[in-house]
């Protein structure tokens, strides 16, 4: 009886929330900072590289140097050959020591797309050191760079033949050693995937998490405040009891939020699906295949393809559990706090001591899994975040899209987080009765537990 | 008994603001909570209500323990209120579901009292654009939307211009022809003594005086005597015994505590040839009574 009419109050609430301004610009204006994230997060790392312009056709990733004047005094037997640059349409002069004064005048002043480059043998090995106009129009730096790492490559290679290394072999040189710590018995981890799962991941969910329950939380809290000092409250009362009136306004407020999580989301993965194929995006995710002589690529993809190895459908159901319990948590104490106030001006005052709880659950949850950033070890915050009902809304999602968490673990944490909103729920019926047509000053928090005391 | 308060006691702390009020209602009709201003008139109301708990005391309506959300009670509240930002139908469409009316029937008691009230063109428009008259209009609709057996008008007709006052009081005289229990507070006495038959005063907490009103009034007697005339009457009337109680430039009220006074003053200027416009000995008026019981307080009214 005591709930009677919350489905007319969630129903009112729930369409007049997404029916409002706020709700549609919100929306459309985070909608748009997303597609142009998804599209910049794809296309900024081609554009930096260069490859951008192989897929527009430009002339990007070329050097434009026309001529190069080489002074090598590397010492290197047999001689230097870099023959391969005249492929590239890059005239080669090789110049004396005694050149180099006149030749360092001539492109310090040239018009020309012209550079000097001189390789010495220095105490700890060789020096190359590229001289460019100082007109920046004809190279930039970019270019001689270019040419240098090119240049750098023949260096090393000649170098090591002339100390008697065998030319077939210089790929086994140079070969990468990779270092790592396991727990015996444990399948070995992707160093980069478990960078992600332990920063960026936690932290991005973290913060989708708590801007939607804090947000929305707020918002109910301000929503049962307008309608005490506008006396709404009065006509309500007369229709419905005070917990109707929550507990339809927080699901209400819970589903408006949900709605917009999903449409960004919806629209987010749209995008980045359309634009997956054109970028990096699609070869992170493995939506295009990967040259196989892209090393980095491949790690990358790997890293993310374990990264979010408990991504399905099933997880996502979890994700919503979550983030309904999480947010019925956080909304009744916003609408209690919401209830205190007799004056809109006092909200804020009210609701601070429920920002200080929100932003210690969305530190624990964000913070604590940066500490096991060199391990895969989750440690004893990371383990408490998980079960506090504060921080469990922000922590889990993370570790339930990348399948760190057992069932039994997030159902646990579930329950944990399911018994603290129904013991919520009973301290808010307790005293949303006695405090719901208080007028005058905010009421203290103190009084709140004398008045579930006293009840 | 329909209505029945028992006792009722609201504190605030040590602050009592409601002292053991009782009253009853019988039949419908039209019941007054009169008082000054923090009388506690709206405390009562509102923990009559429920909305307020309440320290001791009872309310049954028809045998049982009163819940609003369970019964057709509408109650305009002293402090109006609507939803600013959403529209007259968006809003009133929300309090009949309230009510559990369904969309249909709610949509035609709208129209209806919209209609009614010559409230029909703000339908779609957003409270806050409404004049605050309108806005009272508004919020009557929302209190009659579900025909509520229990009506609660707090202050009903405060701000009114004088033609919605008029239509207002002619819509309480149709709830009260149709058979409704109406608790009425207000300060215009002309309109308590229009509608009400039955009234409970309150000044600070306190009781000050209950009962039918046609009693109360023939409990004081003929008190009180109106006279207008052409020639000066006053130095007459002292020597008659009656008091002045007051006096305009075209009439003067006098205070009757000898009940032969009246007819001494009476035929002494019927000898003297003085001509009366006015000759009324009458009972007190609710204003007067109300004065007399509330004394200084009522200054504020």
């Amino acid at each position: 009886m005591k709930f009677n009419g919350w489905k007319q109050v969630f129903k009112f609430t729930y369409f007049q929330m997404i029916k409002s301004k706020a709700y549609i610009v919100s929306t459309v204006v985070i909608a748009v900072c997303l597609t142009l994230m998804a599209v910049g997060l794809n296309f900024l790392p081609g554009m930096l590289s260069g490859s951008l312009g192989e897929l527009f056709g430009s002339s990007d990733g070329e050097i434009n140097i026309k001529t190069l004047y080489i002074s090598d005094r590397s010492g290197i037997e047999p001689a230097l050959d870099f023959g391969f640059l005249s492929e590239q349409g890059i005239k080669i002069i090789p110049i004396t020591e005694s050149e180099i004064e006149q030749v360092t005048t001539e492109v310090n002043t040239s018009l020309e797309p012209v550079a000097l480059v001189e390789i010495k043998k220095s105490d700890y090995g060789y020096n190359i050191l590229a001289s460019r106009p100082e007109h920046e129009a004809q190279i930039t730096a970019d270019d001689c760079h270019s040419v240098l790492n090119l240049m750098s490559g023949v260096v090393w290679a000649s170098h090591l033949i002339s100390i008697g290394v065998p030319e077939n072999s210089l790929g086994e040189v140079g070969v990468s050693i990779n270092s790592q710590v396991t727990i015996a018995g444990e399948a070995l981890r992707n160093e980069f995937a478990v960078m992600i799962m332990n920063t960026a991941l936690p932290m991005l969910s973290a913060l989708i998490l708590f801007m939607f329950i804090i947000l929305y939380g707020q918002l109910t809290a301000q929503s049962i405040a307008m309608e005490k000092t506008s006396r709404v409250m009065e006509t309500l009362l007369t229709s419905v009891r005070p917990l109707a009136i929550i507990l339809g306004k927080v699901l209400g407020m819970g589903l408006a939020s949900l709605t917009q999580f999903f449409v960004l989301a919806a629209g987010g993965a749209i995008v980045s699906v359309i634009v997956a194929p054109f970028g990096m995006l699609g070869q992170v995710f493995g939506m295009v295949e990967i040259s196989i002589d892209d090393a980095n690529m491949q790690m990358i993809h790997g890293a993310f393809d374990e990264a979010f190895s408990g991504f399905n459908a099933m997880s996502l159901v979890w994700i919503v559990i979550v983030f309904i319990l999480g947010f019925i948590f956080y909304s009744l104490i916003a609408g209690l706090f919401g209830a205190t106030v007799s004056r809109s001006e006092d909200l804020q005052a009210a609701m601070q001591p429920m920002a200080l709880i929100g932003v210690l659950g969305f530190y624990m949850a964000y913070i604590a899994p940066a500490f096991s950033i060199e391990s895969d070890n989750v440690n004893i915050i990371q383990r408490i975040s998980y079960y506090l009902p504060i921080s469990s809304p922000f922590a889990l999602p993370a570790v339930i899209i990348s399948g760190e968490m057992s069932m039994g673990g997030i159902i646990v944490s579930l329950f944990v987080l399911a018994v603290f909103c129904l013991l919520m729920l009973m301290f808010v019926s307790r005293v949303y009765e006695a405090i719901i047509m208080h007028t005058g000053s905010r009421i203290k928090i103190g009084t709140l537990f004398k008045l579930a005391k006293k009840k | 008994m329909a209505l029945v308060v028992d006792n009722l006691v609201k504190r605030y702390g040590d602050f009592t603001a409601v002292k053991a009020l009782s009253f009853s209602m019988e039949k419908p009709g039209v019941f007054a909570l009169l008082g000054s201003n923090g009388a506690g008139k709206t405390t009562s109301i509102r923990a009559i209500l429920g909305m307020l708990s309440k320290e001791g005391g009872t309310v049954t309506w028809k045998g049982r323990n009163l819940c609003v959300t369970e019964e057709r009670v509408g109650y305009l509240a002293e402090e109006r209120g609507l939803y600013g930002k959403y529209t007259v139908m968006e809003q009133m469409m929300y309090f009949a579901e309230l009510k559990g009316m369904k969309k249909a029937e709610a949509a035609d008691a709208i129209t209806h009292w919209l209609e009614r009230l010559g409230a029909s063109e703000y339908i779609k428009k957003r409270a806050e654009t409404l004049s605050k008259g309108n806005q009272q209009k508004i919020q009557l609709a929302v209190a009659l939307i579900s025909d509520p057996e229990l009506l609660i008008l707090d202050e009903p007709l405060s701000g009114l211009d004088p033609v919605n006052t008029d239509l207002f009081r002619a819509v309480i005289r149709e709830e009260v022809n149709k058979g409704k229990y109406i608790i009425m507070s207000s300060h215009q006495m002309p309109t308590v003594e229009e509608f009400c038959t039955d009234i409970v005063i309150l000044h600070r907490s306190d009781v000050v005086l209950q009962g039918n009103l046609n009693n109360i009034k023939k409990g004081y007697g003929r008190v009180k005597l109106s006279v207008k005339a052409d020639e000066n009457i006053l130095p007459l009337a002292l020597e008659c015994g009656l008091v002045v109680e007051r006096q305009t430039p075209n009439e003067t009220d006098f205070k009757v505590n000898d009940q032969s006074a009246p007819q001494k003053f009476l035929k002494k200027a019927a000898e003297q040839n003085i001509t009366l416009v006015k000759y009324e000995l009458r009972e007190p008026s609710l204003h007067e009574i109300f004065v007399e019981k509330v004394g200084g307080a009522a200054d504020e009214i």
